[in-house]
C-alpha cells in the first residue's frame, strides 16, 4: 500500500492555501499538487493532470463485477478520452463530496450512469471553452475525440494536457449538454480492457490483504463457539506466552440486534500473521457455556414446517385462493427445501485498522464504506468526519461485504493497542462465522381447471435479514428484505396468494449475491416447469401463454418507502420469445437435447431468460451448453456483462450443489473440504451470452445473472435425472 | 532454523521457525504479496508456487521442508510490465479475471502444466487446474487462455 503523502482532502486544502482564490466543494480551480504539476478537477469525480492523465474517482468499489471500469468508460465516453488515458480510483470516506458509499443490488452501474455522464460533460465543457479562448471562436466550433479538443471546420487539434490551465479557469457549467446516444464510442464497444488486469496478472494488484502500515502488527481471533460463551479467564496467559505474541486480550461482545455483531473472543496480537495463527493454534481455549443455543439444521427446518402450517402473512393476493381452491378440478403440491449457504470469496476477511491523532482509519475491501464509517464513528464515540475508511481491490464478495463485523473487530483491536492492526480471518473463520444466505422451505399449491391453470399458492419459510438485523426496516410483519422475490411472480392467474411464513433462529443471514430471490425464484421457475409438464404442455410456450394472460403492465408490491414497481410484462415477452428463438430451443428439444429454461424479471427491474443444455457424461451431469438472454437496457460493457453471465453459471450451480448445516448450534463446515463449491471439471462447456439491444437507462447484470439460471440448470438436471429435483442440494450423479 | 533459497532468482536467507510456511515467507518477508491466502491448508489453490519448477501449496509448504539451494517461483517472478510470460499474456488477452484473487494462483498453475505438457488435453486442464478455486467462475476463461497460452508458446519456440 503507498501512503498519499497527501489524501485529497488535504490536497485540496494544502492546494487551494498555495494558489489562492479557490473554493472548495466542487468548484473549480487550479491546483499546485506536491509534485508542483497542474491538474484539472472539473468536479470531484474527475481530475485531468498536466500530463493528460485522467482519474475518475468511483465510489462502487470493484470486486470482479466490473463496475468501476464501467463507470469510467462511461465518463471517458462523454468526455471523448482514450481509454489509455483514464486511470480508476476507489473513493474514500474523507469527504461529504461523495455522497453515501456503498454498492450492492446490482445497483452499481446504474446509479452512477448519470452522474459520472454529467460530471465529465462538465468538464468536456470547460475543454472546449478553454480552446475557444486560446484559439478564438465559440466553444461551440469545437469537439472533444481521443483526449484532443478539435476545431470542427479546421481540424486543428490541441490534447487535453495542453488546455488542462486554462479549463480551470473557465466558468463551471450548471448543466452541460450531454452526448447524443449514436455519438458514444465506448459505451457498448466489446474489447474495452478493465483496468485492474494489467496489475492482476503481474501480481501487483493491490487487496485489502495486501494493505501494509508501517509498524504494522498482525492479529487473529479466536471466537466463541456460541453466542454468549467466554474463555476461561486464565486463558490469556497461555497466549501471551507464545512466540511472537504481543497482545492478547477478550475482545468485548456486540451481539445482535446491533449490527455489525461482534462475537467477542480472544484477541491474539503478534509480529507476524504465522505467529498470530500459530499461537492461536497451540492453545487450546476452554469456553465457559451458559444458556448455549444448539440449535440444528434440523431443527430449523421442523421450525420452518410449523411456520408453513400456520397462516403466515399474505403479501400478495389476486382473486381469491380459497374460491379458486373449491372450484378446481385438480389440485397439486409440493415442497422444495433450500439449505444454507456460505460466501466464501477467496480472499478471506480482513481489516487494517488505526488509532491515531484522534482519528480512526481503516482499510478494508468493503461494499458498505458510507455504512462502515457511521457505525464505526457511533460505536467509538467519535464525529464521523475522523473516520475514514479506505477500500482496496476486494478479492470476491458477493454480499459477504455489506457486512461490517471484521472491520469493526479489527477497530475494536486497534483500539486497545497504540500501532496499526491487521485482523485477517482464516478461512475456517470465513465458514463459521458467515453471514449465510437462508435455508428455506416452500409449499406450492396449484390449481387446475378446464384443462389449465387457474390458480398458484406460494408460501415461503425462511430467516430474513431486516427481521432478524434491522427490524427498523419491517413493514409490520413482511420482510420486504425476502419476499420481495417472492411477490413478482409474473404469471397471469385467476387467483394468486403469496404468503411468508418467517422464523427465528440465532443464525447470522445476509445478502448474497441473488438474495431471497436464489430462493424464491429457483421455486417458482421450477414450479411453473412442473405444472407445464403435468399439462403437457412446452416449458417456454406454457410461461408465454400465462404472460399472454396479464395486462401490458402489472403492478408488484414493496415496502411502502419504496412503492409498489410496475413490470412490464411485454418487455419480458418478448425477452422470453427472443431466447426462444435464439437458442433454438424447440428444434434442440426436437434434436432430442436436454434443455432447461428459466426466467426472472429481476427487482422488477431486469428480464433475464437463461435455456441450459446438459447430457450424461460417463453417469455424471455435464453442463454442454448455457444461453444467456438479457434485457439490461444501455449495456455498457458487454464483455463484463457476457463475464457475469459466464460465472453467475457456477455461482447458481454453487447454490443448487453447496451447503452449509448447523448442529449443536455450530457450523459444520469449515473449509473447502466440507463446504465444495464447482470447481473446473463441472465448468459449462459453452456459455453465450446475447444482449437484448436497448436505448433504456442501464440495470443490473450481477444478480440477474444468477437468478434465472439457478431454476434453468435444476431444470435441466430434473428432465436429465428423469425425476423433479426438490430437496436442495443436488448431487451430480446420473443413475 | 536457516535455509538459503533463491525467490524469482533473488538470494534470500530465512531464519527462523521451521514451521513457518512458505507463504508468509513469501508476503511478509520478501515482501512479495502477489501470492495470496487463501484457505491455509492447501484446498484452494491461491497461494501457488514453483518449487524447483513444480507448483507447491505455499501456505501448506512449511520453510523446514525446503532445502538450501531450493528455487521459488512466484507470479512477480513468471513475468511483469512488458516482459509478461504467455500465460500472463493469455490471461490479458482474454480478460479472464473478474475479481482477479485467486487468479495467480491459477496462472502459476497453468504456466506448471504448459511447461511440462505443451500442448494439453481438455482432460489435462481439467486435472491440473483442479486444485485452484475461482468463486467469480472464470473457469471457462481460464480453461482458453491456457490454450491461447500453449499456441503462444508453440509460436515462440517457432521463431
Amino acid at each position: 500500500m503507498k501512503i498519499e503523502k497527501l489524501n485529497r482532502r488535504q490536497f485540496l486544502a494544502y492546494s487551494g492555501a498555495a494558489t489562492g482564490g479557490l473554493i472548495l466543494g466542487g468548484q473549480i480551480a487550479a491546483f499546485a499538487n506536491a509534485e508542483e504539476s497542474d491538474v484539472f478537477f472539473p468536479n470531484v469525480w474527475l481530475q485531468i493532470a498536466e500530463d493528460g492523465q485522467i482519474t475518475v474517482w468511483v465510489k462502487r468499489v470493484e470486486m470482479g463485477q466490473g463496475t468501476r471500469s464501467s463507470l469510467a468508460m462511461v465518463a471517458a465516453d462523454e468526455l471523448g478520452a482514450n481509454w489509455e488515458d483514464i486511470k480508476v480510483r476507489h473513493v474514500s470516506t474523507d469527504s461529504e463530496d461523495w455522497g453515501y458509499i456503498i454498492v450492492g443490488g446490482s445497483g452499481g452501474l446504474s446509479s452512477g450512469y448519470d452522474l459520472y455522464r454529467e460530471m465529465a460533460a462538465q468538464a468536456r465543457e470547460m475543454l472546449l471553452a478553454a480552446a475557444a479562448v486560446k484559439a478564438g471562436g465559440s466553444k461551440d466550433d469545437y469537439n472533444t475525440e481521443n483526449s484532443f479538443v478539435i476545431h470542427s471546420t479546421t481540424g486543428q487539434t490541441w490534447p487535453f494536457a495542453s488546455l488542462v490551465e486554462m479549463a480551470a479557469r473557465m466558468p463551471k457549467p450548471q448543466k452541460a449538454p450531454l452526448k447524443d446516444r449514436s455519438e458514444h464510442k465506448l459505451i457498448g464497444k466489446k474489447d474495452v480492457k478493465r483496468k485492474e488486469h494489467t496489475d492482476i496478472v503481474g501480481g501487483t494488484a493491490e487487496y485489502g490483504i495486501d494493505v501494509v502500515l508501517p509498524g504494522m502488527r498482525y492479529a487473529t481471533i479466536i471466537r466463541p463457539p456460541h453466542f454468549g460463551a467466554r474463555p476461561r479467564a486464565d486463558m490469556l496467559a497461555a497466549f501471551r506466552e507464545q512466540p511472537g505474541v504481543e497482545a492478547a486480550f477478550l475482545l468485548d461482545e456486540k451481539p445482535y440486534p446491533q449490527i455489525p455483531v461482534v462475537r467477542g473472543g480472544i484477541a491474539i496480537v503478534a509480529s507476524s500473521t504465522w505467529a498470530a495463527q500459530k499461537a492461536r493454534a497451540n492453545v487450546e481455549v476452554e469456553w465457559v457455556l451458559q444458556d448455549q443455543n444448539e440449535f440444528s439444521s434440523d431443527g430449523i427446518f421442523a421450525k420452518m414446517d410449523k411456520a408453513l402450517a400456520g397462516k403466515g402473512d399474505v403479501v400478495r393476493q389476486v382473486g381469491n385462493w380459497e374460491a379458486g381452491l373449491e372450484q378446481a378440478d385438480e389440485i397439486l403440491e409440493a415442497e422444495y427445501q433450500l439449505p444454507f449457504l456460505a460466501h466464501a470469496p477467496i480472499e478471506p476477511m480482513n481489516a487494517v485498522a488505526v488509532f491515531r491523532e484522534g482519528k480512526l482509519e481503516v482499510w478494508t475491501p468493503t461494499q458498505a464504506q458510507t455504512p462502515m464509517q457511521q457505525r464505526l464513528a457511533t460505536h467509538f464515540g467519535m464525529p464521523e468526519k475522523d473516520v475514514v475508511v479506505h477500500c482496496p481491490l476486494l478479492g470476491g464478495s458477493f454480499g459477504r461485504r455489506l457486512d461490517q463485523d471484521y472491520a469493526f473487530e479489527a477497530a475494536m483491536i486497534a483500539h486497545k493497542v497504540s500501532y496499526p492492526v491487521r485482523l485477517l480471518w482464516t478461512r475456517e473463520d470465513d465458514m463459521q462465522f458467515g453471514s449465510y444466505r437462508s435455508a428455506s422451505k416452500h409449499k406450492m399449491k396449484a390449481t387446475i381447471r378446464n384443462g389449465g391453470l387457474s390458480g398458484c399458492a406460494i408460501k415461503g419459510s425462511h430467516i430474513g435479514v431486516w427481521s432478524q438485523f434491522e427490524p427498523h426496516m419491517m413493514n409490520g410483519p413482511i420482510d420486504w428484505s425476502a419476499i420481495s422475490a417472492a411477490v413478482s411472480w409474473p404469471y397471469g392467474v385467476d387467483h394468486l396468494s403469496v404468503s411468508q411464513h418467517l422464523v427465528r433462529e440465532d443464525v447470522m443471514v445476509g445478502w448474497w449475491r441473488g438474495v431471497y430471490a436464489t430462493n424464491y425464484k429457483l421455486v417458482q421457475e421450477c414450479w411453473i416447469d412442473e405444472i407445464a409438464l403435468h399439462l403437457g404442455k412446452d416449458p417456454v410456450e406454457f410461461r408465454l401463454s400465462m404472460l399472454q394472460r396479464q395486462p401490458d403492465v402489472v403492478m408488484i408490491p414493496d415496502h411502502p418507502d419504496y412503492g409498489d414497481k410496475e413490470m412490464d410484462i411485454r418487455r419480458f415477452e418478448r425477452l422470453i420469445e427472443f431466447a426462444r428463438d435464439t437458442a433454438g430451443w424447440k428444434e434442440r428439444k426436437r434434436a432430442g437435447k436436454i434443455l432447461g429454461f428459466g426466467s426472472d424479471y429481476y427487482s422488477v427491474r431486469t428480464p433475464v431468460a437463461v435455456i441450459a443444455e446438459v447430457s450424461n457424461r460417463d453417469g455424471r451431469v455435464s453442463i454442454d451448453r448455457v444461453d444467456c438472454f438479457i434485457d439490461c437496457g444501455i449495456a455498457v460493457n458487454p464483455d463484463a456483462i457476457a463475464a457475469q453471465f459466464e460465472g453467475g453459471v457456477l455461482w447458481a450451480l454453487s447454490s443448487l450443489t453447496s451447503e452449509i448445516t448447523f448442529e449443536n448450534g455450530q457450523v459444520q463446515q469449515s473449509n473447502f473440504d466440507g463446504f465444495q463449491v464447482p470447481r473446473m471439471d463441472v465448468r459449462p462447456k459453452e456459455v453465450n451470452v446475447h444482449i437484448m439491444p436497448s436505448d433504456v437507462y442501464p440495470s443490473g447484470v450481477g444478480e440477474p445473472a444468477v437468478t434465472a439460471t439457478m431454476p434453468a440448470l435444476a431444470n435441466a438436471i430434473s428432465a436429465l435425472k428423469g425425476e423433479r429435483q426438490r430437496i436442495f442440494p443436488i448431487d451430480l450423479d446420473v443413475a | 532454523m536457516r535455509r538459503a533459497i533463491t525467490i524469482n532468482g533473488k538470494d534470500m536467507i530465512y531464519d527462523g521457525d521451521g514451521s513457518t510456511p512458505l507463504l508468509w515467507f513469501v508476503r511478509e518477508t520478501a515482501d512479495l504479496r502477489g501470492t495470496k491466502f487463501g484457505c491455509g491448508a492447501g484446498l484452494c489453490g491461491a497461494c501457488t508456487v514453483h518449487l524447483n519448477g513444480i507448483t507447491v501449496r505455499s501456505c501448506s509448504t512449511p520453510m523446514e521442508t525446503l532445502e538450501d539451494g531450493d528455487a521459488v517461483t512466484t507470479i512477480e517472478g513468471l513475468g511483469s510490465g512488458n516482459r509478461l510470460h504467455p500465460v500472463q499474456a493469455a490471461w490479458l488477452e482474454l480478460d479472464v479475471a473478474q475479481c482477479g484473487y485467486c487468479q495467480a494462483g491459477q496462472m502459476m498453475s497453468a504456466a506448471a502444466l504448459l511447461a511440462d505438457t505443451p500442448n494439453p488435453s481438455d482432460q489435462e486442464i481439467e486435472d491440473a487446474m483442479f486444485g485452484n478455486v475461482c468463486r467469480c467462475g472464470t473457469y471457462g476463461r481460464i480453461a482458453k487462455a491456457v490454450k491461447r497460452a500453449a499456441t503462444k508458446m508453440a509460436e515462440e519456440a517457432g521463431q
